[in-house]
């Protein structure tokens, strides 16, 4: 019987790191997920959150607080979070574009375009609000994503078609929700740019069931492929020279991620910049492998969002950030010193 | 035995490749020559199942389907001419890719083994643990022909294999080639556009020019002053060396 090593890159010499940082990131992901919970306008010591969370007896009041308030919204950080590094590694991947990500297809514009067109149009629809703007931006962003693909596969698969589809598609809807603000009334104004500024206060356990449920639906899908991304990284003959059915892979990826994303921006509005540096970081940690990477894409974007969420409380407290700004404001720095400090051609 | 008849090629409109008939044989280095534009990247393609073409192509007795191709059939090795990539694999990571097919979530110690033979096969044993993109483009090649190779395929399909490389990479690819073509039985076709290359490694010879097939037959046949000027264009001379070989070179005016 053949002796099995999980043999990740070089023959397992960096073995070690790798599962090291996968399990370090998952650590601080636990850490990150207690902290936030404590968090808010009343600070709970972290002993009470662990025993409230494991069964055990705490006051009410708290048990209300961690079960019904806070949790959602933190585990809703960690479930986009990772979406959104998820779809971002994938997009980058397929695409051979270091800046894919779910802006660069429109399908955050997509989705901005079908929450505003509810906003605006309110009462006339039959169902209310805080159904109708998640539904209306799932399906936006399915929308969006339908026209991308759709371009692609009419221009033979390439990676540049899809991304030139998808620029032109984020003008047009950009352009699109521009109107709609000017349109809109000052109260349906003020709406959709909250919305649009994405935030994590929308969370709730039926939303957080849906987001899992699609999380654990795409995943193992995207994992499957996981060596043909990793020949798919080398060149698109490269792969194809490998055996991979190029363009039916960059299809297939990319209406799993749209699936992954439409159910992400759905209920917390349009927080980009996740899915952009995620996948970088987890690239800078983990190297190139997809077997690594997207597991540790999902974890980065977990544990980016959930910080975020983390620090938006402490930077003020009492105070609702939407989330989007905190990922933004704290991330770009970040991000540029990783640039900054890689190696040539690294990114 | 790799049959080719009548094989018509067309990219959008334009038809690329015309009429082409030849037979490839087990165990022999077939070099496909020909100016740049002949259509010889065009062939290997269609020969590897990568585009779709009308005519009848038969490997090893059976046809083959091609009407739709963009996958590549199982039975080939195929090595792309261009060598560029800005991935951070390591070069042992990277050849393990030529199993592909056979790749589960964990990879065997067999199958770690065979690489790590196949790297040495090639002298790349030193390379095992850089990066691709910090590899030069002659290095990158060796290391994408030993993917290839670890396919362990039957119809290998080379594109250029040492256009990038220096002459002592040359003489070890083109050994390489021809000991596995010999050893395990490969029908290998190569495009090569060193002539004495072909004279002193390949056993046939496809000509092309303008996506016709000008001439095929043995080596030393077709690789004459006489069939190749009309050909390339150039007055081309031939001598012969003190230990009887052939070389070719162009007249340089």
């Amino acid at each position: 019987m053949s002796t099995l090593s999980l043999a990740l890159p070089a023959a397992g010499r960096r073995l070690a790191p790798a599962v090291t940082g996968l399990l370090l990131m998952t650590g601080l992901l636990l850490l990150s997920l207690l902290l936030d919970v404590a968090s808010g306008p009343s600070m709970l010591p972290l002993r009470e959150v662990v025993a409230a969370l494991t069964g055990s007896t705490v006051e009410r009041g708290t048990a209300v607080i961690v079960w019904d308030i806070r949790l959602p919204v933190a585990l809703m950080a960690l479930l986009v979070g990772a979406a959104l590094g998820l779809s971002g590694l994938v997009m980058q991947t397929v695409l051979h574009n270091p800046l894919a990500s779910s802006y660069t297809l429109g399908v955050s514009a997509g989705a901005g375009f079908g929450a505003a067109l509810v906003i605006v149009l309110g009462s006339t629809l039959p169902l209310p609000e805080t159904v109708a703007v998640p539904l209306a931006a799932f399906l936006f962003a399915g929308i969006a994503c339908s026209a991308v693909l759709g371009i692609g596969y009419a221009k033979g698969g390439q990676a540049d078609s899809y991304v030139l589809g998808g620029i032109a598609l984020l003008f047009l809807f950009q352009a699109l929700l521009s109107l709609l603000q000017y349109l809109a009334s000052p109260e349906a104004l003020q709406a959709i740019v909250f919305w649009l500024f994405g935030s994590l206060y929308k969370a709730s356990w039926p939303k957080l069931a849906l987001v899992a449920a699609v999380l654990a639906l795409c995943l193992p899908l995207l994992l499957r492929d996981a060596w043909r991304f990793t020949a798919l990284g080398l060149s698109d003959e490269r792969a194809l020279s490998l055996g991979v059915n190029v363009p039916v892979l960059r299809w297939r990826a990319l209406a799993i991620v749209s699936l992954l994303t439409g159910a992400a921006v759905a209920f917390v509005g349009t927080i980009g910049f996740v899915g952009l540096i995620a996948p970088h970081i987890a690239r800078f940690l983990l190297g190139e492998d997809q077997r690594l990477l997207l597991p540790g894409a999902a974890l980065c974007g977990a544990l980016l969002l959930s910080l975020s969420s983390l620090l938006g409380k402490w930077l003020s407290p009492g105070e609702l950030i939407p989330i989007g700004i905190v990922t933004a404001t704290v991330g770009v720095p970040f991000f540029l010193l990783l640039v900054m400090r890689s190696k040539p051609g690294a990114w | 035995m790799l049959h080719a008849q009548h094989l018509h090629v067309s990219l959008g409109r334009q038809t690329v490749l015309q009429d082409i008939s030849f037979e490839a044989r087990p165990g022999e280095v077939t070099a496909l020559l020909g100016p740049n534009g002949s259509g010889k990247t065009t062939l290997l393609k269609t020969l590897a199942g990568l585009l779709p073409a009308r005519g009848q192509l038969q490997w090893q007795g059976r046809p083959r389907n091609l009407q739709h191709g963009g996958q590549l059939h199982p039975s080939c090795g195929y090595l792309p001419q261009d060598c560029s990539t800005r991935s951070r694999l390591t070069v042992e990571d990277a050849v393990l890719l030529g199993r592909l097919g056979t790749l589960g979530w964990r990879v065997s110690t067999e199958q770690r083994e065979a690489v790590r033979q196949q790297l040495a096969t090639l002298g790349l044993a030193a390379l095992a643990g850089r990066r691709l993109c910090e590899l030069s483009g002659g290095q990158r090649q060796m290391v994408f022909l030993a993917q290839v190779l670890l396919r362990e395929p039957s119809l290998l399909l080379l594109d250029e294999p040492i256009s990038a490389l220096d002459l002592q990479h040359q003489v070890q690819v083109m050994c390489t080639v021809r000991e596995q073509t010999r050893e395990r039985g490969l029908t290998s076709v190569v495009v090569l556009h060193d002539l004495n290359a072909a004279l002193a490694y390949a056993d046939c010879v496809l000509l092309l020019r303008q996506g016709r097939l000008v001439a095929t037959g043995n080596t030393v046949d077709i690789l004459t002053p006489a069939t190749l000027a009309p050909v390339f264009g150039v007055t081309i001379h031939q001598a012969h060396t003190a230990t009887g070989h052939s070389v070719l070179c162009p007249h340089t005016g």
